[in-house]
C-alpha cells in the first residue's frame, strides 16, 4: 500500500514532525511530545495519510541518527495507523509484533531514561491488546483464505500468541515494581506526580501499572475471569482513593468495563452493579470535557455498552437498583425500561441482545484447526459465553412469577402456594431454594482488601422469604420477609430526596436577602 | 502448589499441575482454583493435549466447593465442545441440577455417574454440605422425611447424619420429627421495611412547611 505522493516521498513537514518529535524525546519535554502527539500526529495523518500509511521507519531513520529506540516509537505510531486506517496484512501484523517485542524488550532490559506522555504510555499497552485481539480473529477467519495464505499463517504461530502477550504484560508488572510500590502508599505517589514521577523514567512505571489493566483484559478476552481480577491486586476498585487510572479516562473506563464485565460473568451482580453505577457515573461526569477528542466516540460506545450490561445485571438481580446513583437509573429507565419489563417477564430475547450487545470481543486462545478451514469459527469463543450467560438466564426464567406471588403474601401455605402456580409442592420447594440460591452471592466487601475476587456472602434478594412448619400441625407455610418492591423503595427514596432538596431550595429563596456590602450609612440618623 | 505470576503461563509446568490436580482429586491436597485454572488455560490454548479426566477431575472438585463460584470460573475455560461428551457432560448436568436445587434429578444422575464420581472421593460428602447450606438459607425448620430425601438419606444413615449434625452445628429436633434449623439472617423474620418506605426525617421538614 502507498501513500499518495509514492512509496519514497516524504513531505517536509512530516520530516520536520519527525525531527521535533526526536528533539522532544530526547530533551524529555512532555508538554511538546504530548502536544505533537496529541494533535500533530493526527493532523498529519489526516491530512496527508488518510488512507494509507505514514512513511516507512527507514525513510526518516537519517532523519534522527539512525536512533533504535525512536525507530521503535515511531513504527509504535506508524502501525496504529496502519490499523486504524487500512486492512493489515499477516506481514505488517508479524512486523508490529516484531516491533512491540523489541520496544518491550529495550524499555525491559535497556536502560531507558525518557520520559513519555502518559496517554501514549496506556495508548501502547491499549494498541498492544487491540492488535492481539485483531489477530486472534483474523486468524480465525480462515475460510475465506487461499491454501497459501493458510500456509504462511501456519507458519506465524509465534506472533499474538496469548501466552507471550501474557508474558510480555507480566514481565512489566514485575519489573516495574508496581505492585510493592502500590503496597506501600496506594498509588498516591504516582497519582500526586501525574504519572511522572521524578528524576527517573515514568516509562516502566506507568507501563508496569497498565499492564495490569492489561492482565485484566487478557484473562476477560478468553473467559478467564477470575484470573483477570485476581491480576489487578493492589488495585482496588471499591476503595478508589488514588485510583491513578481516575486521570485518563480510557484507561479508567477500561478497567471498570472490563471488571463488571467479570463480575457479571461470576452472577457477582451487586459488584458487577457497583462497578458499572461508578464508571457510568463517572463518564458522566467527564464525557463533556472530552468531546472534542480523538477517543470521544469510544468513550460513548463503551457507555452505551455499559448501560447494556446494566440492564442484564439488573434485569437478573433488580436488588442491584438499590445502590444506583439517581442519574445512572434514570438514563437506564430512559435507555431501556422497555427492555427490563421484557426481561423481567422471562423474555430471552433482550437479554441475548443487550449481552451480546454489551460483551467484549472474545478471543478463541487456540488457533483454529488449519487442516479443515470451513470449521474454523470466528464466533466460537463469542458463542460459548452467550450460551453460558443464557442458560444461567433460563436457569432463572420462571423465577419472577414466583416472586410476584410472594409479593402478595406476607405468608402462605405451600401447598396453596403449589395450587396457584399449577405445580406440585415437591417442584414449589426446588424453585423455592434456587430462588435462594441465586440470590446469594458473593460481594466484595472491607474484608477482602485488595483481592477483588474476595468478599463475603450476601442476600441480595428483592423478596426474601423462608419456609417453616407450624409445630403443632406440621403445615409448611412460606414466610415473606421483605414485601416492599425494591422498584417502590427505589422510587421513594429519589422522591424523599428531592423533597429535602426542594425544601433546601425554599429554604434559600426565601430567606432574607443579605445586604449587598453597601457601605453602611456613616451615622445612623438619630430618632 | 501455588502458582502465581509468569508461571501461570508456562506450558512446561504441565505435567507438575496436572498431577497437583489428580493430588487434589484424590482428596491429598486442598483444591487451589488457581492451579485449576492454569491447567485449563493451558488445555484451551492446545486443544490436543488436553486430558477429560483431569478435565473431570477439576470441575468435579469445583463442583464441590458450592456456593462459592469456581465450577463456574472453570467451566467458562472448558471448550463447549469438550463439555458435549461424557464425562464432562454428565459433569455439567449434576451442577445444573445442585444449582437449580433439582435434588432428586442430582441424586438419580449422581447414583448413574458413580463410578465416575469416585475419581474425586468425598464428593457426595460435599454434595451434601451444599444441600444442607441451601436448607439453611430456605428452611427455619422441615419434617425430617423431607430431609432425607433433600440428602438421598435414609433410615440408619440419615439418623446419624442429623445426630453429628445436631452435635456440630446447633441442628435440634423438634415435636412431630421436625428438624430445627440453626437460625441465621435468611431463615429467620428481619424487621419490615415497610414501616421506611419513605423515612420520615426525611420529609419531615417539607410536610412541617405546608
Amino acid at each position: 500500500m502507498e501513500g499518495p505522493f509514492g512509496s519514497d516521498f516524504v513531505p517536509d513537514i512530516v520530516k520536520q514532525f519527525v525531527v521535533y518529535l526526536y528533539r522532544h524525546i530526547r530533551e524529555r519535554n512532555i508538554p511538546e511530545i504530548q502536544s505533537m502527539y496529541e494533535i500533530s500526529f493526527p493532523k498529519l495523518s489526516e491530512r496527508y495519510f488518510k488512507n494509507g500509511p505514514w512513511p516507512a521507519v527507514d525513510l526518516v531513520s537519517d532523519l534522527v541518527d539512525q536512533d533504535h529506540v525512536f525507530r521503535l516509537l515511531y513504527n509504535e505510531l506508524y502501525f496504529r495507523h496502519l490499523f486504524a486506517k487500512t486492512q493489515p496484512s499477516l506481514r505488517a501484523r508479524c512486523e508490529s509484533w516484531d516491533n512491540y517485542c523489541e520496544l518491550f524488550g529495550v524499555i525491559l532490559h535497556g536502560n531507558v531514561n525518557m520520559q513519555l506522555p502518559v496517554p501514549w504510555l496506556w495508548d501502547m499497552v491499549d494498541e498492544f491488546l487491540y492488535q492481539f485481539q485483531s489477530f486472534c480473529q483474523f486468524r480465525a477467519k480462515l475460510a475465506h483464505k487461499s491454501a497459501e495464505e493458510i500456509e504462511l499463517l501456519k507458519d506465524c504461530d509465534k506472533v499474538w500468541a496469548l501466552l507471550d502477550v501474557l508474558n510480555v504484560l507480566q514481565a512489566l508488572v514485575d519489573k516495574s515494581g508496581i505492585v510493592a510500590s502500590l503496597e506501600v502508599d496506594g498509588g498516591a505517589a504516582l497519582l500526586a506526580s501525574g504519572g511522572y514521577p521524578a528524576n527517573v523514567s515514568n516509562v516502566l512505571p506507568v507501563l508496569g501499572f497498565f499492564s495490569l489493566l492489561g492482565q485484566l483484559r487478557v484473562h476477560a478476552l478468553v473467559g478467564d475471569y477470575a484470573t483477570g481480577l485476581s491480576a489487578l491486586y493492589p488495585l482496588n476498585l471499591f476503595e478508589r482513593r488514588g485510583l491513578f487510572t481516575s486521570v485518563l479516562p480510557p484507561a479508567h473506563i477500561s478497567l471498570f468495563y472490563y471488571a463488571s464485565f467479570s463480575y457479571l460473568a461470576l452472577r457477582r451482580y451487586s459488584d458487577a452493579a457497583a462497578c458499572l453505577n461508578i464508571i457510568l457515573s463517572y463518564v458522566a461526569r467527564v464525557k463533556a470535557f472530552h468531546a472534542r477528542n480523538a477517543a470521544y466516540e469510544q468513550m460513548l460506545k463503551k457507555n452505551e455498552q455499559m448501560y447494556a450490561l446494566l440492564a442484564c445485571a439488573v434485569a437478573l438481580c433488580p436488588a442491584v437498583q438499590k445502590g444506583l446513583d439517581e442519574g445512572v437509573l434514570a438514563q437506564l429507565r430512559e435507555k431501556y425500561a422497555d427492555k427490563l419489563a421484557r426481561m423481567a417477564r422471562g423474555d430471552e430475547g433482550p437479554y441475548e441482545e443487550l449481552f451480546s450487545y454489551g460483551c467484549p470481543k472474545f478471543v478463541s486462545p487456540a488457533p483454529p484447526s488449519f487442516d479443515n478451514p470451513q470449521a474454523a469459527n470466528v464466533q466460537e469463543a463469542f458463542r460459548q459465553q452467550l450460551s453460558s450467560f443464557l442458560k444461567e438466564v433460563r436457569a432463572c426464567a420462571g423465577l419472577p412469577l414466583l416472586k410476584q406471588y410472594l409479593l402478595l403474601y406476607s405468608s402462605i401455605s405451600v401447598a396453596k402456594l403449589a395450587s396457584l402456580l399449577e405445580m406440585d409442592e415437591a417442584a414449589l420447594r426446588q424453585a423455592l431454594m434456587a430462588l435462594k440460591n441465586k440470590n446469594y452471592v458473593m460481594a466484595w466487601d472491607a474484608s477482602a482488601g485488595n483481592d477483588m475476587t474476595g468478599g463475603s456472602f450476601v442476600s441480595v434478594a428483592d423478596i426474601d422469604f423462608f419456609i417453616d412448619a407450624d409445630p403443632a400441625t406440621g403445615a409448611e407455610l412460606v414466610i415473606v420477609k421483605e414485601a416492599v418492591s425494591t422498584r417502590g423503595q427505589v422510587e421513594a427514596e429519589v422522591l424523599s430526596r428531592h423533597i429535602a432538596k426542594l425544601q433546601a431550595i425554599t429554604k434559600e429563596l426565601s430567606a432574607q436577602p443579605l445586604l449587598p456590602a453597601a457601605p453602611a450609612p456613616a451615622a445612623a440618623p438619630a430618632y | 502448589m501455588q502458582v502465581k505470576g509468569a508461571d501461570r503461563y508456562r506450558p512446561d509446568m504441565l505435567p507438575a499441575l496436572e498431577k497437583a490436580v489428580d493430588e487434589q482429586a484424590a482428596g491429598a491436597k486442598p483444591f487451589s482454583l488457581d492451579v485449576s485454572l492454569a491447567v485449563l488455560r493451558l488445555y484451551a490454548l492446545q486443544p490436543s493435549v488436553a486430558r477429560p479426566e483431569t478435565v473431570a477431575r477439576i470441575l468435579l472438585r469445583a463442583l464441590a466447593q458450592l456456593p462459592a463460584a469456581d465450577y463456574r470460573t472453570c467451566a467458562y475455560l472448558v471448550p463447549e465442545r469438550m463439555q458435549a461428551d461424557e464425562p464432562l457432560s454428565s459433569i455439567v448436568l449434576l451442577a445444573s441440577h445442585l444449582e437449580s436445587g433439582r435434588l432428586a434429578d442430582f441424586w438419580a444422575l449422581a447414583h448413574g455417574s458413580r463410578d465416575m464420581l469416585a475419581m474425586v472421593p468425598g464428593f457426595m460428602d460435599e454434595a451434601r454440605r451444599f444441600v444442607a447450606h441451601t436448607l439453611a438459607i430456605t428452611f427455619a425448620r422441615l419434617p425430617k422425611r423431607q430431609l432425607g430425601d433433600a440428602l438421598r438419606l435414609e433410615g440408619r444413615e440419615l439418623d446419624a447424619y442429623v445426630a453429628e449434625r445436631v452435635q456440630r452445628d446447633g441442628w435440634t429436633l423438634a415435636a412431630g420429627d421436625a428438624v430445627v434449623l440453626p437460625r441465621n439472617e435468611h431463615n429467620t423474620p428481619s424487621v419490615r421495611r415497610a414501616a421506611e418506605v419513605v423515612a420520615l426525617d426525611a420529609v419531615l421538614p417539607a410536610l412541617m412547611a405546608a
